[in-house]
């Protein structure tokens, strides 16, 4: 409630007005942006198997929360996690290598957990979210 | 001259007087800009890299270093021993020397007293009817030229 009060006092303020844009910019661009969450699913699978493919995992499948995103997912202009499961071999060169390109991509996936299972050949699953930003549908 | 420094004392009063009103916004300005950047979003892979980037540096993910095979050993010195002898002869001194295939010498034979050196730094330390001792520094090889080979016993 504080903070909010002293956003709004210095709304005006040119230099926090600079500030708020970038950060906006910042999610705008990191989210997934689209009218529909189902679009934006889909958009979040393919983009975490391109970047499974592109890190070299081995056996790699990518699902989806099939619960809706939790939070105003349905107010438009709102952000919101799509949760994501990725299932891969386990190791450890292409294990890091993931890591690299997550931080090059271009939505931001955050981790949730990581599990790493399996003797003879050892897989791991991880839980990543993914911000959908429901975009305002045109008329 | 007087009228020089009135303007001139109006000046630097006004300067002053402005310097007072708008210096004293840039403080609360700087706290803004800070409060902001407090809120400022962090792409999730950011933190994901940084963790990859410790967990190598920890050595995680490295390539194992392959391992190098262990050098053959050294042949045996008698193997090469038997393989060249042709005959132990004794000479009308009554010494024996071992008569050896040597390809670099011109008949292709060579005859080892004591003394003389076979190959690789060994030398005949000792000959009898039966076995031939070689030496090479500190080590002794004792050849029964008569006994069968390893490789052949049943």
């Amino acid at each position: 409630m504080a903070q909010t009060q002293a956003d709004l006092a210095r709304v005006d303020d040119a230099a926090f007005q600079e500030s708020l844009s970038q950060n906006a910019n910042k999610v705008w661009r990191w989210s997934l942006v689209q009218a529909s969450e189902g679009v934006a699913r889909a958009q979040a699978v393919a983009a975490v198997e391109a970047l499974a493919l592109q890190a070299g995992l081995g056996d790699a499948s990518v699902s989806v929360d099939p619960a809706p995103a939790i939070g105003s997912a349905s107010a438009e202009g709102g952000v919101t996690p799509i949760t994501l499961t990725l299932n891969a071999g386990f190791e450890w060169s292409s294990f890091l290598a993931f890591l690299q390109v997550m931080r090059e991509a271009d939505i931001s996936l955050s981790i949730d957990s990581i599990e790493v299972g399996g003797v003879d050949a050892p897989t791991f699953t991880m839980t990543l979210r993914a911000p959908f930003l429901h975009e305002t549908a045109q008329p | 001259m007087r009228r020089v420094l009135v303007r001139l004392a109006f000046a630097w009063v006004g300067a002053f007087g402005l310097g007072w009103l708008t210096g004293g916004g840039a403080a609360p300005a700087r706290e803004q800009i800070a409060a902001a950047n407090a809120t400022t979003p962090i792409h999730g892979g950011a933190i994901a890299g940084a963790a990859g980037e410790k967990l190598s540096a920890l050595g995680f993910g490295a390539l194992p270093v392959e391992e190098i095979a262990a050098p053959p050993p050294p042949p045996d010195i008698a193997v090469f021993f038997r393989h060249d002898l042709t005959a132990i002869q004794r000479r009308p001194g009554g010494a024996l020397v071992a008569l050896i295939v040597d390809l670099d010498a011109t008949s292709g034979r060579r005859a080892l007293g004591r003394g003389d050196v076979y190959r690789d730094g060994w030398r005949v330390a000792a000959i009898s009817a039966q076995v031939v001792e070689l030496r090479r520094q500190g080590e002794v090889r004792r050849i029964n030229v008569f006994e069968a080979p390893a490789e052949v016993l049943p």
